[in-house]
């Protein structure tokens, strides 16, 4: 049993005031009937109660950062130097718009200690008060690290020129553990004094970090912001950086030279790749691609043509970003070069090379090409989809070369039209190898996938039927399905009722996966016809998983549920309909469970069900909630479940 | 509203996944070859991974990071002894050693700096909080979803990444996945008309103050309670909270919205190349928030009514046409010329492993992944307000630049959670 808001629940309900808001879907916000000022009272009230529990005065607490105003803040003051409840005065006292909670909070920083004085000093940072910065700089230096962090972390959140100051000086006088919190403190104000357009005081503080006595990925930071701060300025350090021994420094300039961007960064980018090694000359490369820019092409093209592999394979992958057609001739000698790998990474590029130029250059290749290159034109032509190029990889589909021939009837797959689909069916029956029937049977959904006249498709995939071998007739139920639509529907519902114990087994399993709502009543009425109870069974669980997931108005999913349960032959398949309802968890759908009562197969299953609907929709409909749980109870129920209604129907009334 | 991946072409989404998943085994900057060094990774462009909170959704994603030769994960820390030791035994077991070391602190572990990149599965209660202090420690995350609990972590979420410097990888590796990219490009490249309505698939928000009742708490070295709880408010221990069942509670928990949202809405915003921005009026209607952006574009998030092309389904419709696409890799498209773009795509929607591949090439090269910090804060903003609005029961409007609630001081309120001592953002 959970721990549930009592004595505040019952306070809020005897409040009796005019509605000035609903709120249904949360405990939290303020209720129908309460205002601000009542609610406010009432839960100042049970805070102070020594009959409240430890949960219902955080709910209280909760409650009251929401609408709570300074009247709150007395009693929520005291709260913070209670061990168990400082942290829920907090959550009260942080959002409310009052200068008395700042007031509140600074007092309390002289009362506690510890992790309660650390949580005090995260609040007033929350809250940026300004008023605070004279605690907290003497809070620097407190004994207790963590204290002396959330002080300095509370500064930083401040970020005024003041609270800079203070924390610059922290830099270089504290201790490590502290020089590291102000430097993430110091990050925090140079960001703010940033937004406020005090650049100068911003970048004076980055640069102090960036040279302080810090852990390498502080001053990378600090290094990253002065960049960032500086703007276009910043590319002198970013030209720096790039020849930093240090690889956390030269990473940082690549990600500072991808956020400013622009010809500068290019600029200091390119430069860097005359003397840089070939590893980072690939990051270069891949950072330049990010940026884009004069000269950037004919740098990254000329890196291409040789070189270090890794080297080249990064320009390749940049070209992605900024080839154009003019890249083509290197990428299709690379993509029929030697080199595998290079090989692959060109076919990746040239596949999103963008212009019809490119597509015509790659069929003006295909129409020339010997058998060691045809693979690879070929694919470009399917992943490209250059139906301009349909004539010659068809022709290659009859290539007595078995990988020219595998390529085109992949090919094929993304380019062929409707009409032609007896190339790829003929393979996907007859193939000369099983890989080239597993590649037509994959090339020739492709096809069908993308058929504009789904009705056309379908009907010459249906006219293969009759005269096709079992494994492909089921092979074409999956089709089918795939493809989807109502002559589709037609075509697997009459195969689901073949007397072939094989095409009944796959139509049936077809159906059950059906993507369209319209499938569930062909498979209710197989349900309920068919003489096989095994596949009565799946059909109606095929219903069954199309009610529950598919478009169904609540009013239409109900009504089909009453048919399915009027259907169902077993216990198993009803329980599975109480479980649509509890999805649809409504006044109607918890109406239809207690009418399930009724059948003496799930009376406890249906009754529990609308015990467990009325809880979750209770907030909002506590009218039909009461109604349904006053007849279950009527029904006679007793123990664990009885007691569970009793108290649903207390909540609702 | 602008998108950094709006001047893509579809190819070039296309290709980007397939590549990725195409290469998945091979390190997209320094394939080993390319080393001359037949099946090792230099030592330079190893990633030296740990791992916090690592449980059944950490355990699937740890297990494609572990297949990737460019990563060498040596660490676990977590609140939970027999997660460390489940952990520990799985990284052993793939490097044939026992060096991966148990942490039952965050201290130390966020003090090695041998350490590239953490890996962060925890509760949601934890996830903005711990991303935090690890990019603070000079490591870049690929953090599960939801990323936030409240509009402020979401904010300083992104701040903190920017700040460092660090990569940033939500768990949203629908980005990465075919059929996703595929729709989403059909919206960019016009195929469907003008853009008006954006589809995303939402769980029931609804979540409760409720307290389990209290169990005596395990010693520390089991489960480290107070460590575990975090950021979020205190409450007496209770196994099943631990045990998976802290779903469904406001202090651990962002409800549907953000469950699922963290995904679809996700999607949507990248669709209405919304990436930088977010809806300006949320309504909810039921369990559904209609929201609308500033150009008047809808973003509908409900939690029926799909085609059944699988969990985490969207669907986006301009005045030329419509898809739709989920989980499953299946696609409907209407009417009937749209679907000469159909693909096939076999890959389901659940499997990371192109997302993991971007996050890993993105670390070497300190690229900008797909689900960078930016882009996930904005699209929990938009949960989050959507959240708000329905637990408010009424129709709220957000300035996003401000990030403020327009009139309604309660909404403004809710933005924010004080955070359990000694945590702070």
């Amino acid at each position: 049993m959970t721990v549930r808001t009592g004595l505040f629940s019952a306070l809020f309900l005897c409040v009796g005031l005019p509605a000035l808001v609903v709120a249904q879907n949360s405990e939290l916000p303020l209720q129908q009937g309460e205002t601000a000022q009542a609610a406010t009272q009432k839960l100042v009230q049970l805070l102070q109660s020594p009959d409240a529990s430890l949960h219902d005065k955080a709910v209280a607490c909760k409650r009251l950062a929401l609408f709570a105003d300074k009247s709150a803040v007395p009693v929520l003051a005291k709260l913070l130097t209670d061990e168990k409840l400082s942290h829920y005065a907090r959550f009260a006292l942080e959002p409310i718009p009052d200068p008395a909670v700042d007031a509140a909070l600074r007092t309390a920083l002289k009362q506690v200690k510890g992790r309660l004085l650390v949580g005090v000093i995260n609040s007033i940072g929350q809250r940026q008060d300004a008023g605070a910065i004279g605690d907290l700089k003497q809070l620097l230096s407190d004994s207790d690290p963590q204290v002396a962090a959330a002080a300095a972390a509370a500064l930083g959140r401040i970020g005024t020129p003041a609270t800079a100051a203070i924390l610059k000086k922290e830099l270089t006088d504290a201790s490590a553990a502290q020089r590291a919190a102000a430097a993430d403190a110091c990050l925090a104000c140079a960001e703010t004094l940033l937004k406020k357009g005090q650049k100068n005081e911003a970048i004076a503080l980055y640069d102090a970090v960036r040279q302080a006595n810090l852990l390498t990925h502080q001053r990378v930071a600090g290094t990253f912001g002065a960049i960032r701060a500086r703007g276009a300025d910043g590319v002198a350090l970013i030209r720096d950086l790039l020849s930093s021994k240090e690889k956390a420094f030269f990473g940082v300039a690549l990600r500072a030279a991808r956020e400013l961007g622009g010809k500068a960064a290019a600029q200091a980018l390119l430069q860097a790749l005359k003397t840089t090694s070939p590893e980072r000359k690939a990051k270069v490369i891949l950072a330049l691609g990010d940026i884009g820019g004069p000269g950037v092409r004919e740098a990254i093209v000329k890196a291409a043509k040789g070189g270090p592999k890794i080297v080249q394979d990064a320009a390749v992958r940049s070209l992605r970003k900024v080839g154009d057609v003019s890249v083509l001739p290197v990428l299709l000698d690379l993509a029929i070069g030697d080199d595998a790998q290079l090989a692959e990474t060109a076919v990746g590029t040239l596949e999103v090379l963008p212009g019809q130029e490119v597509d015509e250059a790659i069929r003006q290749r295909l129409a020339t090409a010997d058998n060691e290159s045809l693979p690879v034109l070929i694919d470009l032509a399917g992943r490209r989809r250059i139906a301009s190029a349909t004539d010659l990889v068809l022709k290659a589909a009859d290539s007595s070369d078995s990988r020219v021939r595998l390529a085109a009837v992949k090919a094929l797959g993304e380019i062929l039209p409707v009409e032609k689909l007896d190339v790829l069916w003929q393979r996907a029956v007859a193939a000369r190898s099983a890989e080239e029937k597993a590649v037509a049977r994959q090339a020739l959904q492709a096809a069908c996938i993308r058929a504009v006249d789904r009705d056309a498709c379908v009907k010459q995939l249906s006219g293969y039927f009759d005269q096709a071998p079992t494994d492909a007739k089921i092979y074409l139920l999956e089709l089918l399905s795939a493809v989807g639509g109502e002559t589709a529907l037609k075509t697997v519902a009459q195969a689901a009722r073949s007397s072939d114990e094989q095409i009944q087994d796959a139509a049936t399993r077809v159906l059950g996966g059906w993507m369209s709502p319209d499938a569930a009543p062909v498979l209710l009425e197989l349900a309920q016809s068919l003489s096989s109870k095994k596949y009565r069974i799946r059909s109606l669980r095929g219903c069954i998983r199309i009610v529950r997931q598919l478009d169904f108005s609540l009013k239409d999913r109900l009504a089909m549920c009453r048919k399915i349960m009027q259907a169902a032959e077993r216990k198993d398949e009803k329980k599975l309909v109480l479980q649509i309802l509890s999805r649809n968890a409504s006044p109607e759908a918890l109406e239809e469970a207690i009418s399930y009562m009724a059948d003496r197969d799930i009376r406890a299953d249906a009754a529990w069900n609308a015990v467990g609907i009325g809880e979750r929709i209770v907030h909002a409909h506590p009218k039909a909630v009461a109604a349904a749980m006053q007849k279950l109870l009527d029904a006679g129920f007793k123990g664990s479940l009885a007691a569970r209604a009793r108290a649903l129907l207390e909540r609702a009334k | 509203m602008t998108s950094q991946k709006s001047k893509w072409s579809r190819r070039r989404f296309l290709a980007t996944a397939a590549k990725a998943s195409a290469v998945f085994a091979v390190p997209q900057i320094v394939p080993d070859r390319a080393l001359g060094k037949s099946g090792t990774v230099a030592p330079s462009e190893r990633v030296v991974m740990g791992g916090l909170g690592i449980g059944r959704r950490g355990g699937y994603d740890l297990g494609i990071f572990l297949q990737q030769p460019d990563v060498q994960f040596v660490a676990i820390c977590d609140a939970r002894r027999e997660r460390r030791e489940a952990v520990k035994a799985m990284a052993d077991k793939t490097y044939g050693n026992k060096d991966c070391k148990m942490y039952d602190n965050m201290g130390d572990y966020l003090a090695r700096t041998d350490i590239d990149a953490t890996l962060i599965a925890t509760g949601d209660r934890w996830h903005t909080m711990a991303s935090i202090l690890v990019a603070k420690s000079g490591k870049d995350i690929y953090c599960e979803k939801p990323c936030s609990m409240t509009i402020a972590e979401s904010r300083a979420l992104a701040d903190t990444i920017k700040r460092y410097g660090r990569v940033y990888q939500a768990g949203t590796q629908r980005r990465n996945i075919d059929n996703f990219i595929l729709a989403i490009d059909l919206v960019h490249s016009g195929k469907l008309g003008k853009l008006h309505t954006v589809h995303a698939n939402t769980l029931n928000p609804r979540t409760t103050q409720d307290w389990l009742p209290a169990e005596p708490e395990p010693p520390k070295s089991e489960v480290d309670w107070d460590w575990w709880l975090g950021p979020a408010p205190w409450r007496p221990f209770n196994r099943r909270y631990i045990q998976g069942g802290w779903r469904g509670f406001f202090d651990f928990h962002g409800g549907g919205i953000l469950e699922w949202g963290a995904h679809t809405v996700d999607l949507c915003q990248w669709a209405a190349q919304a990436d930088d921005t977010a809806p300006v009026e949320y309504e909810p209607q039921g369990n559904h928030i209609i929201c609308r952006y500033a150009n008047g574009v809808k973003l509908v998030m409900r939690d029926t009514g799909w085609l059944g092309l699988g969990t985490c389904s969207v669907r986006f419709e301009g005045d030329e046409g419509w898809v739709e696409t989920g989980d499953s890799g299946k696609m409907m498209l209407g009417p009937g010329k749209l679907r000469a773009e159909h693909r096939v795509v076999t890959m389901v929607g659940t499997n990371p492993v192109n997302h993991i591949r971007d996050f890993l090439n993105c670390v070497k090269t300190r690229g900008i992944p797909k689900s960078n910090a930016q882009v996930t804060a904005q699209s929990h903003v938009a949960c989050h307000c959507a959240y708000i609005a329905w637990q408010l029961g009424r129709r709220v409007k957000f300035d996003p630049v401000k990030e403020e609630f327009l009139g309604d001081d309660e909404a403004n309120r809710m933005r924010s959670r004080a955070m359990r001592e000694p945590y702070r953002i």
